[in-house]
């Protein structure tokens, strides 16, 4: 097999896709390029905590009527709208927010894709409305 | 008309944006599947994300424009109180269903999750888009990271299978029209 050497001048985090050859099969283990995976990290955690965060609303709202009163933004679609626009600003805020702190960091994928799911799950049982009648108070 | 406007409004949530979003969902997991180091070329890296980015951005604008024309478009029409003493409430879908025992689950556990679970989908679909445009190349190298993305993309598509079968449940039932 043809190993290859990145150019002298060149880091392994400069290198670029289109230095290398065009045949070659893209090889890591050779041409590593290794790159901090915090910010996309951020973006699957970010998500999965916005979804979390919808259920979460969405149950309170469903259990406590003086909270699901506030959420009635725009009337014909009744709490729907402050819902999921409250959710959405949530997820925006918090996947900025770790989009920042882990800027040029590396995190644990492993862990960050376990919480990642396990929150997403989180969010679908939430939402399915038989939970609600779950809810003690 | 063969379409009346309301039944155009719904055909455009369900039928056109919907079916769009669900349908991306096959192209841009092929693409996913088979980002992988061992399987492509540079050149063909650079052709499979540029596909993947195309598809995965349709998928996550597509079902924006799903949520908000539910929410904000049909859900209205969907939910609209029914004048005293109306008997028939046929042009009120909601009412209409509540009206029948043996149809209100449809209301209660299915409008009801629909309306939510169903914003799960661009969510999650538009954080898949954002790692594959800035971070597409490292998908390759970075093998976690990749089956994070097909993970939630694979749940934004349940999401919005579920929000899409209810409503074609409900539509069933009491359409809006």
């Amino acid at each position: 097999m043809q190993v290859l050497t990145p150019p002298a001048d060149r880091t392994r985090v400069q290198l670029q896709p289109q230095d290398l050859p065009e045949s070659h099969p893209y090889e890591p283990a050779t041409y590593a390029l290794e790159a901090p995976n915090g910010p996309p990290a951020a973006a699957l955690l970010g998500a999965g905590i916005g979804v979390l965060v919808l259920g979460v609303i969405d149950l309170l709202a469903k259990t406590v009527p003086p909270f699901d009163a506030l959420l009635s933004w725009y009337p014909p679609t009744g709490d729907l709208s402050g819902i999921t626009s409250l959710s959405v600003l949530a997820w925006l805020v918090v996947w900025a927010g770790l989009s920042r702190a882990w800027r040029g960091r590396s995190v644990d994928s492993g862990r960050v894709l376990g919480a990642t799911l396990i929150l997403t799950l989180l969010g679908v049982i939430i939402t399915f409305p038989p939970t609600a009648l779950l809810v003690p108070w | 008309m063969l379409l009346s406007g309301r039944e155009l409004i719904t055909s455009l949530h369900g039928l056109a944006l919907g079916s769009v979003f669900l349908l991306s969902y096959a192209g841009g997991m092929a693409e996913l599947w088979s980002l992988r180091h061992d399987w492509v070329t540079t050149t063909g890296v650079r052709t499979h994300l540029r596909r993947l980015a195309f598809g995965t951005w349709v998928m996550a604008i597509a079902g924006w424009l799903t949520v908000l024309t539910g929410a904000y478009l049909v859900f209205p029409m969907y939910r609209a109180s029914a004048p005293p003493a109306t008997a028939d409430l046929s042009a009120y879908p909601k009412a209409f269903i509540l009206a029948h025992p043996d149809l209100a689950m449809l209301q209660t556990i299915g409008m009801s999750w629909k309306e939510h679970i169903a914003w799960f989908a661009p969510i999650l679909a538009t954080a898949v888009a954002f790692v594959v445009t800035r971070y597409g190349f490292h998908l390759v190298s970075q093998p976690r990271l990749r089956q994070g993305a097909m993970a939630l993309f694979t749940i934004a598509f349940l999401a919005a299978g579920i929000a899409g079968m209810f409503g074609a449940f409900l539509d069933k039932a009491a359409p809006v029209r």
